[in-house]
């Protein structure tokens, strides 16, 4: 005992010790921002055209639980997402929950928001918060995928972090860069400047930016109620790999000697998981970030490699009877928002729950498979050259809010592009070639005479047919006027005759969902195509 | 005063100027085409009725022919000019496809300015098509830039352009126009001549669409007179119409057929330069509205019988 208050005068005296710089603590910090740096990098990379050193997916593939709630509700498994997160899961296994800590860009976003701008709010010790959610909102989101209803978007932590950069930091962003290399003095001293990729020719607008923002905001405000809120009570990423991280190698220990129960390491647990006692810990709530150990004047606290099976806990106190409400509540959640083609399997339904208006990316699955597979990750909404690929608000149903749909007016699906096929991390958007491009039917323009100028108002005007890279419009002379006409065969729906329609707000000329050919195969699709040959 | 009332104040005065600047520009006085030197404004005069017209030999050879008649190309570009140059790089169409301007007659005139002591050629471009610089990419012309030392100015945003009233309109009042070329002490129209649905056929005043930002208004106020109007405000200073190969069906964009009349067409007189190329058709000018729209107003001769139509 005496030992322990004269460590305590010691510790008094010396105040705060400094230990070295290369302690664990900073080499985790470094890696943090390493990472976070890389996920920046990797989404300024995806740009058309995609060309980048490290799959622009990468943080996707990496994500168990994307890949895992895609593999379910697709009932499918798609080799290329396998290995990252395979690799992921086995480290957990073996090192434990450090992706949290180490790996996760939302994570260091919230460190540094926690100790930055969120003022850190002193817990007394004990205050846990209630680490057992995570796990129900897991359950929740995987019963809903074996309902195949993909829900993981609206809580993987990478498809939040993910909509938040591109929809609302992306425009802005892009915004101060042109405002930096079009001003005229820029671009007359280093006119290679004007034509830096990262930076989109048309300023980007993503028109769910502000409820975004807005819900990424609530989790960093949370840190005023714990440090790591998020990662401690809701992510259901981090559920997962808590569930897996109980058998880890690298260990907690306190060496009682040592220890002067001055409790600093169980307040300063980013993620509560150190016990009252200060010598043991929560295993899976434990993303070894090593504040505890620097925390600790005396030097009690280490992280070993051992195999020791004391001084932790690995009980993740479930109650059953929430784990079975929340389970319920995913399945409730598939049946209320599986769209209109699940209703019309179950029997003859009259529902049509999506518009006219959901124009899907080219190269996309059917819808219904589409649905299951989309995990929102907004990658090719940020790689879109025209910005065309929009998050859908009603369009697609419940069960499709914030999937891609094509937005004409806003842009048009540019004729030798590939990008989203490119990158589409799940291959809900299936790869395609340029070539392939003109019988991937989407949607199919149709002229509304009462509105288009030289219908309705005999005027000169064939911009729909001066744009269409597909030659699907043509004119003919009615009336004395060269008036315009669509051949069904040639229109693959891409657009750029509503995007570029002088008829303001709305175009004289749309495209709908009439003439989407995605449930054909591409075989299919093409013998379509050809038969505007006969016609001719 | 303290750190934070200073940021306060900063931040306030901040907003305030960004929302000062940030208001629609309609309140600026209107600019004009900046007015030719007295010695060139003469020389254009003497040579307002010849087009010359070049039909041998590669595009460079054809284009320096062509300017022969005209005076050279010295009579236009002083040393230490900044040129304008106006090709069609609208379309995401490759060279062969005949939709954009010869990449070469571009490189040519290009080459030919350097010579001529130009200290800044810009090419400035509003594409038709997205993205812009995928249409620089495939018709060639950000190559020849690069490898001639001209500038491409992609004019995809509003505020690039200035509002310009046009006194003496039928239809076109006012009009934003890419600031480059009303600042230029030189504007060179390099259009390439096809067929267009709309308007039968383009050429160097249709041209001129591309470096305007509102496109679209000119199709409800009547795209033929807007046309015309236009050439009221602003006018460039020599059309050299790429004839090389041409669009004959499914114009603007195509694909469509593609003939080689292999000539160049060079002239002061924008209406001048069009008319003569409605011939390459087998039309007259008379077919085109906004040609004859622009001789009504005095802008330039469409008659083919008062030009001077020099074969070189």
């Amino acid at each position: 005992m005496s030992t322990v208050t004269e460590a305590r005068q010691r510790f008094k005296l010396a105040g705060r010790v400094r230990p070295r710089f290369w302690r664990m603590q900073n080499v985790r910090r470094t890696v943090q921002l390493v990472f976070l740096a890389l996920f920046v990098m990797l989404l300024a990379f995806t740009v058309y055209p995609v060309r980048s050193p490290i799959t622009v997916d990468f943080f996707f593939r990496a994500d168990p639980l994307a890949v895992i709630s895609t593999f379910i509700a697709s009932r499918e498994v798609v080799g290329v997402l396998i290995p990252l997160a395979a690799a992921m899961l086995a480290l957990t296994l073996v090192l434990g929950r450090f992706f949290c800590g180490w790996f996760c860009p939302m994570g260091t976003l919230i460190d540094l928001s926690d100790r930055f701008v969120v003022r850190r709010t002193r817990r007394a010790a004990g205050a846990k918060g209630f680490p057992q959610v995570k796990y129900y909102i897991l359950a929740a989101l995987l019963v809903s995928a074996l309902f195949s209803v993909q829900v993981a978007y609206f809580f993987d932590p990478f498809a939040i972090l993910t909509r938040t950069v591109v929809w609302v930091l992306f425009a802005p962003m892009a915004l101060l860069g042109r405002m930096v290399t079009e001003s005229p003095v820029v671009a007359d001293w280093v006119p290679s400047l004007t034509q830096i990729p990262f930076i989109p020719e048309t300023q980007p607008h993503y028109r769910m930016n502000l409820l975004a923002a807005l819900l990424f905001a609530g989790i960093l405000a949370l840190g005023l109620v714990s440090r790591r809120f998020w990662c401690r009570n809701l992510c259901p990423l981090g559920a997962l790999l808590a569930l897996l991280s109980g058998w880890g190698i690298v260990r907690r220990q306190t060496a009682s000697d040592k220890c002067i129960e001055c409790h600093r390491c169980d307040r300063e647990c980013k993620m509560g998981a150190i016990l009252p006692d200060s010598h043991r810990y929560l295993a899976r709530e434990c993303i070894y970030c090593y504040n505890c150990v620097s925390v600790c004047a005396p030097g009690a606290t280490s992280f070993p490699l051992t195999l020791r099976r004391e001084g932790f806990e690995t009980a993740t106190d479930l109650n059953r009877r929430r784990l079975l409400g929340f389970a319920a509540l995913g399945a409730l959640w598939a049946g209320i928002t599986v769209s209109d083609i699940g209703a019309k399997k179950a029997g003859n339904s009259p529902v049509k729950a999506s518009s006219p208006f959901r124009i899907r990316p080219p190269g996309s699955l059917p819808e219904e498979q589409f649905l299951q597979k989309c995990v929102r990750c907004s990658l090719c909404m940020k790689v879109c050259p025209t910005n065309g690929l929009q998050p859908a608000l009603t369009e697609a149903g419940i069960e499709g809010f914030w999937t891609p749909v094509l937005v004409p007016r806003i842009g048009h699906c540019a004729q030798h592009c590939t990008a989203c096929g490119d990158v589409c991390p799940t291959d809900a958007i299936q790869p395609f070639t340029a070539a392939e491009k003109k019988y991937l039917f989407i949607g199919r323009a149709y002229i509304d005479r009462s509105m288009c100028i030289v219908w309705a108002q005999d005027k000169k005007c064939l911009v729909c047919d001066e744009h269409c890279s597909y030659r699907a419009l043509h004119w003919k002379v009615v009336d004395g006027l060269r008036r315009p006409f669509v051949n069904e065969y040639l229109c693959t729906g891409c657009g750029e005759c509503e995007a570029k329609c002088p008829v303001q707000p709305v175009a004289a000329i749309r495209v709908t969902t009439l003439g989407d050919l995605r449930h054909l195969t591409r075989e299919a699709q093409k013998r379509f195509y050809e038969r505007h040959l006969e016609e001719e | 005063m303290n750190r934070r009332e200073m940021l306060q104040w900063l931040g306030v005065a901040g907003m305030a100027a960004i929302a000062g600047c940030s208001g629609r520009r309609s309140g600026l006085p209107e600019v004009s085409q900046k007015p030719l030197s007295t010695p060139k404004a003469e020389h254009l005069k003497r040579v307002q009725n010849i087009v010359a017209v070049a039909s041998r030999g590669n595009a460079r050879e054809m284009v320096e022919r062509a300017l022969r008649p005209l005076g050279g190309i010295d009579k236009f570009v002083r040393p230490g000019d900044t040129v304008v140059l106006k090709p069609n790089a609208a379309w995401l169409r490759t060279p062969e496809q005949a939709a954009n301007t010869n990449p070469e007659v571009v490189a040519a005139v290009v080459e030919l300015c350097k010579k001529a002591g130009a200290k800044r050629i810009l090419i400035v471009e509003h594409t038709c098509d997205n993205p812009a610089t995928m249409c620089f990419e495939m018709s060639g012309i950000r190559k020849v830039a690069e490898a001639g030392g001209a500038v491409i100015i992609n004019a995809n945003a509003e505020g690039m352009y200035r509002p310009v009233n046009i006194t003496g309109a039928k239809a076109l009042q006012q009009t934003q126009v890419v600031r480059d070329v009303l600042e230029a002490d030189c504007f060179i129209n390099l259009p390439v001549a096809k067929d267009h649905s709309a308007t039968r056929v383009t050429l160097g005043l249709k041209n001129l669409m591309g470096i305007i930002w509102d496109r679209q208004e000119w199709h409800h106020l009547g795209v033929h007179e807007c046309i015309g109007d236009f050439t009221l405000a602003v006018k460039p200073h020599l059309t050299i119409i790429d004839a090389t190969r041409i669009l004959v069906t499914k114009g603007p964009k195509g694909p469509g057929e593609v003939a080689h009349p292999n000539q160049i067409i060079a002239a002061v007189d924008p209406v001048a330069a069009d008319a003569f190329a409605t011939t390459l058709f087998g039309l007259k000018p008379d077919d085109i509205g906004y040609i004859m729209h622009a001789h009504r107003l005095g802008v330039g001769e469409a008659r083919l019988n008062r030009l001077s139509i020099t074969r070189v």
